[in-house]
């Protein structure tokens, strides 16, 4: 068969039964077949709205020394076949830390037990200025005073023993929060910018919020 | 009282059973009859009757020559045609992926090797048959389940990056027509 020769309307038509899943394995064929699948199925490639690189479903071989690599691989070539409108997210186990990639919008890892201020730091250069940031780490640890976690817009930090005053200096990040946490609300009458603290006996939540934009946040203080 | 108004009854069977047929020759000259119901299922067919006037009287004395269409084929098609023929029509489809079951005896029908399906499917393609081309289609999606690209580049015939560069230098080495 060659699938290549069928026309247009007919190759539209076999790529409509295949599963998303089912038409990125077919892209790794040739180019030639990555932009076929890019032209033509365009109307569902952007309606993706999330690119998970997470753990592998499958089992492959490959040299664990080059790692690095074939993930950067990978998540190029998922940039090109989805393009840009999707929002890309790392998820890690604790196994290894987060690849350093870019173009990522939000991150979620759990830290290995092993890795310092320094190597975290080298996870994010390449996108240092995410959405949403979540670390999950048991073990103490330090972030860098000028770590380019801060610059994320909201910020996650879960069994993370750091500094509360170094965070709250360093960072305009907002926390990921839900009003229902919190007990503590403070509202400036001049510009009504807010703020809310919640603590618990694992966390610290501050939010500074604008009372403008967000009039859900007023209706439930009131 | 109501009475019962006298009509005739005619059976649904009897009309079946009494179709018009039309004759279809294929482009190694093989003839081919076909029930209206079953040719109405092929847009191309449909419209070539209907522009040529051909009705109940005049349909089998002046055959439909189809040249792109090869005996082989064809039969497949009349077969697949006079199965469906009643089919009820069915819904557009909204979603991306087209979900319907392949019915076992289509699957059977379309048991054949790669070569052929392709054929089968370039003739479905101009003959117009929207339903015979979903299950076609279905089956090739269907040979893509669980497999490596490397095994997908094998079964679809897709040639490599190499293959491709390949060929392009040497279209583009070969003189053109002046030359």
């Amino acid at each position: 068969m060659k699938f290549l020769s069928f026309p247009t309307l007919v190759q539209r038509e076999i790529f409509d039964t295949f599963e998303l899943s089912e038409l990125l394995i077919l892209s790794f064929c040739s180019k030639k077949l990555k932009y076929l699948i890019q032209a033509i199925q365009k109307h569902r490639l952007n309606k993706v709205e999330t690119v998970n690189l997470d753990g592998p479903s499958h089992i492959y071989a490959y040299d664990k020394e080059q790692t690095g690599v074939i993930i950067e691989g990978i998540h190029t070539f998922l940039y090109q076949f989805f393009g840009p409108s999707p929002d890309y997210r790392v998820c890690t186990n604790n196994s290894q830390p987060p690849p350093n990639l870019k173009n990522i919008n939000s991150s979620a890892i759990i830290l290995p037990d092993d890795i310092t201020a320094e190597e975290l730091e080298n996870c994010f250069t390449a996108s240092p200025k995410q959405e949403y940031i979540v670390i999950n780490k048991k073990t103490t640890h330090k972030l860098l005073p000028n770590s380019v976690i801060y610059d994320t817009d909201y910020l996650n930090l879960l069994r993370c023993d750091v500094d509360g005053e170094d965070v709250l200096s360093a960072t305009d990040a907002r926390y990921k929060w839900n009003t229902a946490d919190f007990s503590h609300h403070l509202i400036r009458s001049s510009d009504g910018v807010g703020a809310s603290i919640a603590i618990t006996q694992n966390h610290f939540y501050f939010v500074v919020w604008s009372e403008i934009e967000n009039p859900e946040i007023m209706n439930h203080i009131k | 009282m109501s009475v019962e108004p006298e009509v005739p009854i005619v059976q649904v069977e009897e009309v079946r059973e009494n179709p018009v047929l039309y004759k279809i020759i294929s482009s190694d000259n093989h003839v081919f009859t076909i029930s209206e119901h079953a040719v109405k299922l092929s847009k191309t067919l449909w419209d070539l009757i209907t522009n040529l006037g051909l009705t109940a009287e005049n349909a089998l004395d002046n055959p439909i020559p189809v040249e792109n269409v090869n005996g082989k084929n064809m039969e497949t098609i009349v077969q697949f045609c006079e199965r469906h023929k009643y089919d009820e029509e069915e819904p557009e489809y909204t979603n991306y992926i087209r979900e319907f079951v392949l019915p076992e005896w289509d699957r059977q029908l379309l048991s054949i090797d790669n070569e052929e399906l392709f054929q089968l499917i370039l003739a479905t393609n101009y003959l117009d048959i929207q339903k015979l081309m979903d299950y076609c289609c279905r089956v090739i999606g269907d040979m893509a389940k669980d497999k490596t690209p490397e095994e997908l580049r094998i079964i679809y015939g897709i040639p490599t990056d190499a293959e491709d560069d390949a060929l392009e230098r040497s279209a583009s080495d070969s003189p053109g027509p002046s030359g």
